[in-house]
């Protein structure tokens, strides 16, 4: 049975982070053009979300302004959950996390 | 406890950590994800606006310009002139239309065939964005070069050489008086 839907930043979002990862791709024959996600199991619902940051990673790189951005990760994982709203997916987990630049 | 993962590949090496958002830049956030999400009916509606305003000022401009423009050939005295504010005015209005045209096919919206796959559908729509971006910049830049090819044939029509003004000179009508008719003659 899946979770209900729960609009918010629930209590596992904080130790959940730790299983996200950063993706980045880069598709044969594009130069430098890579493509960056935040993928990994909704710590709430533990199903698979994955947000793209190519609008936030990408200006920021041309900028040079790297050290510290942040993005809201909302969970947008494919599975049905009781009491969502009409169109939306996921489970309504969000959460913000904290990119650093090493 | 360690709260930051390492990303799989190298650049840029960024690392993922817990941290809160204030309302206030969660409001933000959302707000900037709508914008992203309507970039192409937005950018659309940006080249509608834009082909309604240009092809107003060029129907007033093009038209003053077309309609004065036998007269003020006419009157510029060496050919060359004549033929450079032509060429000018011509070129000028082919400029506008062109950006008209651009304009409007930027704002149209198009029927693609939708692919089956999330990733192709992301690229296309990624695609359709920057086609219209691009069509909307060169409608823009077809604008200005409109703009500075009339500048240029009003400078040709104010400033060039005319020809003289033909010298209109009176009629002398010279009429025998006689001395009988002097009397009923009443000059006016």
């Amino acid at each position: 049975m899946s979770l209900k839907y729960e609009k918010g930043e629930p209590a596992e979002w904080r130790d959940g982070i730790e299983n996200l990862q950063l993706e980045v791709r880069q598709a044969p024959g594009s130069g430098n053009n890579r493509t960056y996600d935040i993928v990994g199991p909704c710590p709430r619902c533990k199903h698979q979300l994955r947000k793209n940051i190519d609008y936030i990673v990408g200006p920021a790189l041309a900028l040079s302004s790297l050290e510290e951005l942040v993005v809201r990760v909302v969970c947008n994982c494919t599975s049905a959950h009781e009491g969502a709203p009409e169109g939306t997916s996921g489970c309504g987990a969000e959460g913000a996390i904290k990119l650093e630049y090493t | 406890m360690s709260d930051s993962i390492e990303p799989k590949e190298n650049p840029p090496q960024l690392k993922l950590h817990y941290t809160v958002l204030t309302p206030e830049q969660r409001d933000a956030d959302i707000w900037a994800e709508e914008i992203l999400r309507e970039r192409l009916p937005r950018t659309r509606q940006l080249a509608q606006n834009w082909q309604a305003i240009i092809s107003a000022i060029t129907a007033l401009l093009g038209a003053g310009t077309l309609i004065s423009a036998d007269d003020v050939i006419r009157a510029l005295d060496p050919p060359g002139w004549a033929v450079l504010y032509g060429v000018l005015t011509g070129l000028a209005l082919i400029s506008a239309a062109g950006s008209i045209l651009l304009a409007s096919l930027a704002g149209q919206a198009s029927w693609p065939v939708i692919p089956p796959g999330a990733r192709e559908r992301l690229a296309l729509r990624e695609t359709l964005i920057i086609r219209t971006r691009r069509l909307l910049k060169w409608s823009q830049l077809l604008a200005g070069i409109a703009l500075i090819l009339l500048i240029c044939s009003f400078a040709v029509r104010w400033y060039a050489p005319e020809k003289p003004a033909t010298k209109v000179s009176p009629t002398v009508v010279t009429i025998p008086i006689s001395l009988q008719s002097a009397g009923r003659i009443k000059l006016q």
